[in-house]
């Protein structure tokens, strides 16, 4: 893969996404936003991303619809997956986050320098 | 509401009944109202006549030659849930009258000398006390339907509550960052405070979230094996750097061996975390904690006593309450949201146990609780080699779970009948029946097919076979020899996600 560290945030609260990526840009990553579930699957396929930041409940089915897509591409497969979600994290999310490989779930609102931490331990920067 | 006519239905066995009992209420009728009386000898019959006409009251004979009279009653007050139902008996069967009463029955009465009288005001209290009744119920539905909109309510809110703290948390955090630019230092304090009230709101939420949670028993606890001892450690951990900043001596009481419990390890912590960091808030420095673990026999209690502010007398049974703060922290700092010990409370209780206090104005607190060890997953080994037994029970730990041996398929089978068994660890290869044979009959017999079993074998698995005597396939296998980790983690994995039904009795 190239070295471009570079992640996808796909979030529909596009506020927050801007948020998020100004975070990781002072964190020295290149950053990509998607506000929807097509678009951040479109995105994922055609570019060459470190780590996915994804939010579960979005129009066109969420982190999961995306995941579901982007498995089928034995070269996407192994992406690193972080779940951001506002949704409580309950048994069937765990299931699902399993059989996608997700590195992590965290609950929204979180501690911002944990969630640096836990990228950085992902993907140096 | 007075109506004109009261429709009586009669179920006898006798025509004679009908006569006098029409007898009796034709002398009602001159006095106060008309009474109009339909009379079946059988249930069925009488059925399909409530199905279709307004009866205002039911008089069941229980004279009736039959056993089944309570049965009858049964039915027939499930059927006209609606209506009040009367039993008319004779002296000598007045013990299954009375039974009909505490199932539900308005009254009874001995047919024998029944005056018109008698019979009026039996009818005329009977239904308006069902009325009463049939009120109560709807008016008690509505409340627990209201109740549990209420939960969802507060549950949808809260989820959507999320999305905004999250936005505005991080906002505020970029700007303290200095990741947005500099600020002053005056820009730097408004921000932590308004972080702090942003995490506040934050922690209400998910506070509201486990109580309405509680409330509507959607909490489903992930039971494992457990060690009370450590996870009272890992707490000090946490609050380690506050209890030291705070000037707080914290003192652990605690056994030297684990006390082990079967229960949800998350939800422990939290009971606990909740009361030692109440127990932070309300000590003043130089104060002290006491963190006390003690068995018995079946429970365990825990206690923290506090040096601190204390409850006044008349503020201890609302400790428990929702939204109950007493001695609230003034000026900037950490803030309770008033529903951590509500929510203790409810995940006590989720845990069989109970919680309660002890304090005094100005001396400190005392919150004690218990809880039930078990009851603990009774696993049975099966398998031909007491080696393998041994070795199996040592990787599992011996105080975790129960255990049960057997060394062939038919003493496995006839165990798992007849006593409560969490989880089987099968051996393929036994003398005799085969396991893939104890396997068929298990999944068979509705008593045992929902046992979760997990085959250990030295050899490869027929797929085959396996998928016959068991549709499903979802058997999972363990490979001897056997590697501890995986079996810990196979087994623990299997008994929380299985429903496993864990009998009180054992």
């Amino acid at each position: 893969m190239s070295q471009t560290r570079k992640i996808l945030i796909v979030e529909d609260e596009l506020e927050f996404a801007k948020m998020v990526k100004l975070r990781l840009e002072s964190a020295g990553y290149e950053v990509a936003l998607a506000t929807d579930t097509e678009n951040g699957t479109q995105k994922v396929m055609e570019e060459d991303f470190n780590l996915l930041v994804l939010d579960l409940m979005m129009p066109g089915g969420g982190g999961f619809a995306l995941l579901e897509k982007v498995h089928e591409r034995p070269d996407k497969a192994n992406i690193p997956v972080i779940i951001l979600t506002g949704k409580t994290i309950d048994d069937e999310v765990r299931e699902k986050a399993k059989v996608y490989n997700v590195a992590d779930i965290i609950l929204k609102p979180y501690e911002s320098r944990a969630f640096v931490e836990k990228i950085k331990s992902l993907v140096p920067s | 509401m007075a109506k004109a006519e009261i429709h009586v239905l009669l179920i006898r066995n006798n025509f004679d009944d009908t006569l006098s009992i029409k007898s009796i209420l034709s002398k009602c009728r001159q006095d106060l109202k008309d009474f109009r009386l339909t009379s079946f000898n059988n249930l069925s019959d009488a059925f399909s006549f409530i199905a279709e006409t307004n009866i205002d009251i039911i008089l069941l004979d229980f004279s009736l030659s039959d056993n089944n009279r309570i049965d009858s009653f049964i039915r027939l007050n499930d059927f006209a849930s609606d209506i009040p139902i009367v039993i008319l008996c004779d002296p000598d069967n007045k013990k299954i009258a009375i039974e009909a009463v505490e199932r539900g029955a308005q009254d009874y009465l001995v047919k024998k000398g029944i005056g018109w009288q008698l019979l009026e005001r039996v009818i005329h209290y009977a239904i308006e006390r069902k009325q009463t009744e049939l009120k109560l119920i709807a008016a008690n539905e509505k409340l627990k339907m209201l109740d549990q909109l209420k939960n969802e309510f507060l549950s949808t809110v809260s989820h959507e509550l999320r999305t905004p703290i999250a936005i505005m948390r991080e906002g505020v955090s970029l700007c303290l960052d200095r990741i947005a630019g500099d600020i002053t230092e005056t820009q730097h304090d408004l921000l932590t405070s308004t972080l702090e009230n942003i995490d506040r709101l934050a922690m209400l939420v998910s506070d509201l979230i486990d109580v309405s949670q509680i409330e509507t028993e959607k909490l489903n606890l992930k039971k494992s094996s457990l060690d009370v001892c450590q996870i009272i450690n890992d707490i000090f951990e946490e609050y380690e750097q506050q209890i030291h900043e705070a000037g707080i001596s914290f003192i652990r009481e605690l056994p030297d061996k684990p006390v082990r419990l079967f229960a949800d390890a998350e939800k422990i912590y939290q009971i606990i975390g909740n009361i030692v960091s109440n127990a932070i808030r309300y000590t003043g420095s130089k104060g002290e904690i006491r963190v006390h673990l003690g068995e018995k026999k079946d429970i365990i209690e825990c206690s923290v006593s506090d040096t601190g502010v204390g409850i006044a007398e008349k503020n201890i049974p609302k400790l428990f309450a929702k939204f109950q703060q007493f001695g609230r922290v003034e000026g900037p700092g950490y803030k309770g949201t008033g529903l951590g010990l509500a929510i203790v409370k409810g995940l006590v209780e989720m845990h069989g146990g109970k919680v309660w206090v002890e304090s005094q104005l100005g001396k400190g607190t005392t919150i004690r609780f218990t809880l039930k060890k078990g009851p603990f997953p009774r696993l049975l080994i099966v398998d031909d080699e007491k080696t393998i037994v041994n070795i199996i029970k040592r990787v599992l730990c011996d105080d975790k779970y129960r255990f049960r041996e057997a060394f062939e398929g038919e003493e496995a089978i006839e165990i798992v009948q007849k006593e409560h068994i969490s989880l089987i660890i099968l051996d393929i290869v036994l003398p005799g029946m085969s396991g893939y044979e104890v396997i068929g009959r298990l999944k068979q017999d509705v008593r045992t097919n929902n046992i979760p079993i997990l085959i250990s074998s030295g050899y490869t698995v027929d797929t085959n076979l396996l998928s016959q005597v068991d549709i499903h396939g979802a058997i999972p296998i363990i490979r001897k020899p056997i590697e501890p980790v995986e079996l810990r983690s196979k087994v623990k994995k299997m008994l929380m996600s299985e429903k496993t039904v864990l009998n009180e009795s054992y």
